[in-house]
């Protein structure tokens, strides 16, 4: 064994280009999510700058691979990365399976300076183990044009004035008649829990069990069934296109105008409104008459690696990124709600106009996080399927009660 | 002439001289020859394959707790696979799969080698179109088709819906998925599988077919009893490939139908991902990993007895 | 080798059928990459504005623009594509040598555990890389070459398929080829590389596309073990194109067009030697 590593290391040396890091300072290794062209790595850095004796590496990776690459890393256990970045409905997995540090100690004062959207998903069982770096919220983008051409009215900006699922049905039937290749509505994420559950939610519908592992009794409950029921009625009445589930392409199909009313985040309404000839109106989330608005929200979060060779400087730099320079060039990089209370009022001017002033009134009032359980990644995945099938013409209630059944057998690992 | 013939008229006159030496004499060297030559490959094989693989298969019996305590599992994992509904569905597909789409994938591949193989004009432009496909990434295929088959979008289907055949729903149709996913796999690997092939074609003597020529024998009679024979040993090497890659199908997979419509392209490779990096039940991902690797070893140990060359080939 | 090609027995009908064949399979092959490079030269807001309904412009760009070409060089991608040329082009020199000289002494020598011993070396090919990832990220952490080159190149240069393709085309050359070698009192290395590998030379060139391609098409290992700026390969730098929030289509479609070109450059070099007889009398 011994020549062998030898070897190996004779070829490694041989091929080898040595990035040797400087020792005096500690510079800390973090992953994260890439974005406007690796805007991350500077925000990190400006960031660490702030921080006596801290600079940091940032590895950066597509959203595609981005949780099974950290997944390798972090099944290796070992002291890499120190930070890495968090999709908030994950926080409780990586908690559960000892990959996050605690972080109530960092900042004491983390439930009053972030909106309590964004820091509920940094939360498990009462304790702070990631810490928010941008939120999110789902608007309604209103194509005023086909609106006029189906000879209806808009829906406005006013959460007062929010429509119902009922009304977007009606709309959305006149729209799709305008043309083979005009759709009434469409989610940006049709297969996706993160949008999807707003339906049950507005019903009342509880998503799983006080002990986060029982799902049967929760996901195929009437109030859940019933609401899934109106979102297959979407796609089997020709309202919305089944199958999209390339993103891209469900954001491209409204922006050339095709799609009457679309349910997208934050960013798409920029994108939108950079389009040129596409007028538009930010309408908020419909909802079901008699039930309540829900909106989904979900945020970026950055956590601590509890192996980490530097926790203190980790620390550090943590605290760095909970300043209000930070969340506001990070706003810069990427246009998503912010996560500091301060940051709304000191962004003030880039945060007027309707669709913040929504955005802003949804994260205070409807918004629900997803729950904070260790199965998410899970129960995410099996709903993901079971609601491609029903918007295949999949039967609602068999196809939710196998989902629950499934759902029971992957969260039990969990149970405590 | 080539060096190849050059060389095998060369050995032809020494073979006589030697043939009776060479039998009494099997090529045996020291032992330091025969490490000079395997060792390079062998040890790092060794290092960066086989220990890794060695420790896998260890994991597939054992099971992690939530912390990453492992205990000794037995054949737990295996068994937890065998009596669940949809490990058997995603063995139907993965067979399905690979029956359809490896004969067809060396068909076309070989189709392609013979008509890029025989001289004639514009030969570069049709050989690097057809290996041009296999210079895209899996994934970047999958995505591309994707975009193409789209429902809405699509070009294809914007093609299709100018015909009677109207829109189809390919990824999106339980019935077509499977299909859809052989066609993008096949227009990426066919002209990879080429290449083999034509460097196979190259190998074969050329007087053995003036010989057969001389007889009058047909080019479909040559073609079988000349280069069939002749390509067996590139054959199995293109088989035993072709057939691992898509017995361990799942990329498009993953990227496109996640397993449906249905479980209709749920293969197996595609459940022992999700199980790692979704589930994240590593000893339930390892021991299927485990049925794969044991089901590709046990189809290359046939083809190869299909494949065995003949005396004298 | 069909008999269409001799001269003599030359057949227009059997000619043109091959040509028609070969033209229907090179628009198959090519119509995708086509639409993709066509693409690539749309300005973004045309991308699909015309896709939902067929008409000229859904495959011919209304308005040409090369943004996206100059728009990469403002990216990760030039130092990517030299990462990947980088990588793939050492791994394919020194595979050559590492996997020809096993499959030599496999399709050549006997010795003891010679089956056993094959069949290992295939299997290290036949396990799902998905499930050694783990594994192997942590031997290589250890071995302390996380981040960087050689990470992406050592545990790549042998490789089972490689090594089994090598064998089945010297497990045909004539034994007795060596015979005179042997006689000479030549050594087993020079018999390997002076009789063994020139009478090998399309072999040589096809196993070099070989690791070249399965190299420049890493994914998912550069991304688990070699992820900082400086040495993100080409696959990683497009993959970065597709969000969460929505593609990138034309960086995507630029940077996909210009590594199909440079991957399918060594394969278009070495086909010049795949030619035998009547035109390649000229090359020796």
């Amino acid at each position: 064994m011994k020549h062998l590593r030898e070897f190996t290391f004779a070829l490694a040396a041989s091929t080898l280009i040595a990035g040797a890091a400087t020792a005096e300072d500690a510079e800390l290794s973090a992953i994260g999510l890439s974005f406007s062209d690796g805007a991350l790595v500077s925000l990190l850095s400006d960031a660490a700058a702030n921080v006596d004796g801290v600079s940091v590496e940032t590895e950066l990776l597509p959203f595609g691979q981005l949780f099974s690459a950290i997944e390798v890393r972090l099944q290796a256990r070992n002291e890499n990365p120190d930070l890495y970045y968090v999709d908030g409905p994950l926080t409780a997995s990586y908690t559960a399976r000892g990959h996050l540090a605690p972080l109530d100690d960092i900042l004491p004062n983390a439930s009053e300076i972030y909106t309590s959207a964004a820091l509920q998903q940094g939360t498990v069982d009462g304790k702070l183990m990631s810490v928010p770096l941008e939120s999110s919220t789902v608007v309604m983008l209103v194509n005023n044009a086909l609106f006029e051409q189906a000879g209806i009215d808009a829906p406005s900006n006013n959460p007062e004035e929010r429509w119902t699922w009922e009304q977007v049905a009606d709309a959305g039937k006149k729209i799709s008649a305008l043309g083979e290749d005009t759709w009434g509505f469409n989610f940006h994420f049709g297969d996706s829990p993160y949008m999807a559950l707003i339906m049950p939610q507005s019903k009342g519908a509880t998503l799983i069990g006080e002990d986060g592992v029982t799902a049967s009794g929760y996901v195929n409950s009437p109030e859940f069934i019933e609401a899934i029921n109106v979102y297959s009625a979407l796609y089997s009445d020709g309202i919305a296109p089944a199958g999209m589930y390339d993103y891209s392409l469900a954001l491209e199909l409204f922006l050339t105008g095709k799609v009457g009313m679309f349910a997208g985040v934050v960013s798409d309404a920029v994108t939108a409104g950079k389009r040129d000839g596409l007028d538009l109106t930010v309408a908020p989330l419909p909802y079901f008459a008699g039930g309540t608005p829900v909106t989904p929200t979900g945020s970026w979060h950055i956590g601590v690696n509890p192996r980490s060779k530097n926790p203190e400087k980790a620390a550090q730099l943590v605290q760095a990124l909970a300043q209000p320079d930070f969340v506001s060039a990070y706003f810069g990089a990427r246009a998503n709600p912010p996560v500091l209370k301060s940051a709304w009022e000191s962004l003030g001017d880039q945060l007027d106009g309707e669709l913040w002033t929504l955005a802003r009134y949804e994260i205070n009032n409807t918004a629900v996080a997803r729950p904070s359980i260790g199965g998410w990644l899970e129960y995410d995945s099996i709903l993901r399927s079971a609601l491609r099938e029903i918007q295949g013409g999949a039967d609602v209630t068999e196809r939710l009660n196998a989902a629950a059944a499934e759902m029971d057998r992957e969260l039990l690992k969990y149970k405590k | 002439m080539t060096d190849t013939s050059a060389a095998s008229s060369a050995a032809k006159s020494v073979a006589k001289a030697s043939k009776k030496r060479a039998m009494l004499d099997p090529q045996r060297p020291s032992w330091a020859t025969l490490l000079m030559f395997l060792l390079p490959a062998i040890s790092l094989l060794i290092v960066f394959r086989l220990a890794p693989i060695a420790i896998s298969i260890g994991g597939s019996f054992s099971s992690q707790s939530l912390l990453g305590e492992t205990t000794f599992h037995g054949l737990g994992n295996y068994n937890t696979l065998f009596t669940d509904e949809g490990f058997w569905n995603s063995v139907r597909v993965t067979l399905l799969f690979n029956i359809i789409i490896n004969p067809l994938q060396i068909f076309v591949a070989f189709i392609m080698a013979l008509l890029v193989f025989a001289p004639g004009r514009f030969l570069t432009f049709f050989r690097v179109s057809f290996f041009l496909p296999m210079t895209m990434s899996t994934a970047l295929v999958a995505v591309m088709w994707n975009l193409l088959f789209d429902p809405n979008l699509g070009l294809v289907n914007s093609i299709l819906a100018q015909t009677p055949l109207g829109r189809q729903g390919f990824f999106f149709d339980e019935d077509q998925a499977l299909g859809a996913m052989i066609w993008i796999s096949t227009w990426k690997g066919a002209g990879y599988y080429m290449i083999f092939l034509l460097a196979g074609l190259f190998r074969i003597s050329e007087e053995l077919y003036e010989a057969a020529h001389v007889d009058g024998a047909s080019p479909w009679q040559q073609l079988r009893l000349i280069t069939l024979p002749q390509m067996k040993r590139t054959f199995l090497f293109v088989f035993v490939a072709d057939t691992t890659v898509n017995l361990l199908f799942f990329a498009p997979v993953y990227i496109i139908t996640r397993g449906g419509p249905n479980g209709s392209t749920d293969t197996l490779m595609y459940r022992a991902y999700e199980s790692s990096f979704t589930f994240v039940d590593w000893g339930r991902a390892l021991s299927l990993s485990c049925i794969l690797l044991a089901l590709v070893v046990i189809v290359a140990a046939a083809q190869m007895l299909f494949f065995k060359p003949g005396e004298g080939e | 080798m069909s008999d269409t090609l001799r001269p003599g027995t030359y057949s227009p009908v059997k000619h043109a059928g091959r040509y028609a064949l070969m033209c229907a399979l090179a628009f198959l092959a090519l119509a995708p990459l086509l639409w993709m490079f066509l693409s690539s030269l749309r300005p973004t807001q045309e991308m699909f504005s015309y896709a939902g309904s067929f008409s000229w412009h859904t495959i011919w760009p209304e308005t040409f623009t090369f943004s996206n070409y100059t728009g990469l060089l403002e990216t990760g991608f030039p130092r990517a594509i030299g990462n990947s040329l980088f990588v793939a082009g050492v791994t394919m020199v020194i595979g050559v040598l590492v996997n020809a000289a096993a499959a030599f002494a496999f399709a050549t020598f006997e010795f003891r555990f010679r089956g056993p011993l094959f069949l290992l070396v295939l299997m290290t090919a036949m396990m799902p890389f998905e499930a050694i990832v783990l594994p192997l990220y942590m031997l290589v952490n250890g071995l302390g070459m996380i981040d960087t080159y050689s990470v992406l190149i050592v545990p790549e240069l042998a490789n089972g398929f490689v090594i089994l393709m090598f064998r089945q085309f010297f497990a045909a050359i004539p034994r007795e080829l060596y015979e005179a070698g042997r006689i000479d009192g030549a050594s087993w290395l020079r018999i390997f590389f002076f009789i063994a590998l020139p009478v090998s030379w399309p072999v040589i060139l096809t196993g070099s596309i070989m690791i070249f391609i399965t190299q420049f098409e890493a994914f998912f290992w550069p991304l688990v073990a070699a992820p900082s700026a400086e040495l993100t390969v080409a696959q990683v730098e497009i993959a970065k194109n597709i969000s969460l929030e929505g593609a990138n289509w034309g960086l995507l479609f630029s940077s996909m067009s210009i590594v199909c070109v440079i991957a399918a450059l060594p394969f278009l070099v070495f086909q010049r030697f795949y030619i035998r007889n009547v035109a390649s009398s000229g090359i020796k």
